[in-house]
């Protein structure tokens, strides 16, 4: 397995199906670059997450190496046998939620007016994909207003929202990790999903 | 929200319905102007979150990457030795035996000093007994039954003698 991912093109071994047990079985027996395509792999899901849920994005990266340190220090005792990828996102959970409590009388600055290194303005965050000018002005308008009313969501909300979205986990799933009935699940973001169309509607007027 | 169908609406929209179940909802669907409404949103907003380029900066992933890679070398400089020793447990304990039985036997507590002492000597004593057989030994008489440094002397001086008659021939 391991001389396998060294001989392999990372994002082949990806497309290649293998599987996240398979990684870390490669990665505890010290193949690096097993951690390399494991943390490609969740990158995405996981810092879209942290950015979404904290809104500041140096306290997402320091949330992010501390997801990541966790499961490095920890890799021998991790048992393989487990599905990865809820092992993962309940640590990104609970890295935000007691990042949530520590910080109950902290006010991040959102994502917008944040001045930090690897912080751009959410119109650059976004993937502009139409070509004519007036038309990504209006995009551009449009999503940020829909991050506008998604600041206006409870924490718990927009977690169900992003959860269900970025890590594509079923409700059952959620409900696992948030360790909630999955009815309590659907009711947050049904909950949300009324409060988005109330702002929208609003934005759907204003645009 | 009054729609008794909202939660189902959610579970439709991504794909947690059978088949039975996601033809229902669209007949409910052409009758419900609200879930239609909700789901028009879950499309804009699911939009507005898939253009949302959410990866981690550069230098987050390689200063992970080298961290684990500290931890590696010190995994195998160190941290197998210990693993080693305790996944092979009866082999370490049996090595540690053997090494305590062979200091027991070979350095034993208040050893004789004597004994010590005769053990240092033993090269002393070995260069003894080597120079007495060199002293035995018959030098004298060589394969022809004469002196060995004579016969080579005398063989070297021969042709010495012969060498120089020819140049002076020549």
């Amino acid at each position: 397995m391991t001389r396998t991912l060294r001989k392999s093109n990372k994002f082949n071994a990806i497309s290649v199906g293998v599987t996240d047990a398979e990684l870390i079985k490669a990665y505890k027996k010290g193949d690096t670059q097993a951690l390399e395509i494991i943390m490609k792999k969740y990158e995405k899901p996981i810092y879209a997450y942290l950015l979404k849920m904290v809104r500041n994005a140096d306290y997402a990266n320091d949330l992010f190496q501390e997801i990541f340190l966790k499961f490095i220090k920890n890799i021998q005792s991790y048992n393989e046998e487990k599905k990865f990828a809820n092992w993962i996102y309940t640590v990104a959970h609970n890295a935000v939620m007691d990042g949530f409590r520590k910080n109950k009388n902290r006010c991040f600055e959102s994502l917008d007016r944040s001045n930090g290194e690897d912080s751009a303005p959410i119109s650059e965050t976004m993937d502009s994909k139409e070509p004519l000018p007036e038309n990504i002005l209006i995009k551009n308008e449009i999503n940020k207003k829909i991050e506008t009313a998604f600041e206006i969501l409870s924490n718990e909300q927009r977690e169900v929202f992003i959860m269900r979205h970025y890590w594509g986990l079923s409700f059952k799933e959620i409900a696992e990790i948030l360790k909630v009935p999955i009815g309590t699940a659907l009711a947050r973001m049904s909950r949300a999903l009324g409060r988005l169309k109330v702002e929208m509607g609003h934005i759907g007027e204003a645009v | 929200m009054t729609c008794k169908y909202s939660e189902k609406i959610l579970l439709y929209f991504y794909g947690e319905m059978d088949n039975a179940q996601c033809k229902e909802i669209k007949e409910h669907l052409e009758s419900c102007a609200e879930c239609k409404k909700n789901l028009e949103v879950l499309r804009d907003v699911s939009g507005h979150l898939d253009s949302f380029k959410g990866n981690a900066p550069a230098h987050l992933i390689e200063g992970l990457i080298r961290e684990a890679r500290k931890r590696e070398i010190w995994k195998f400089n160190v941290g197998n030795i210990f693993e080693n020793i305790f996944s092979h447990w009866k082999v370490s304990a049996s090595t540690l035996v053997f090494a305590c039985l062979m200091f027991a036997v070979f350095f034993p507590f208040g050893a004789d000093k004597d004994r010590l002492k005769w053990i240092s000597n033993i090269d002393s004593d070995l260069d003894g007994l080597e120079y007495s057989m060199y002293e035995e030994y018959d030098f004298s008489l060589g394969e022809y039954g004469e002196s060995v440094e004579d016969f080579e002397y005398e063989n070297i001086d021969d042709e010495i003698e012969s060498i120089n008659k020819n140049r002076r021939i020549l």
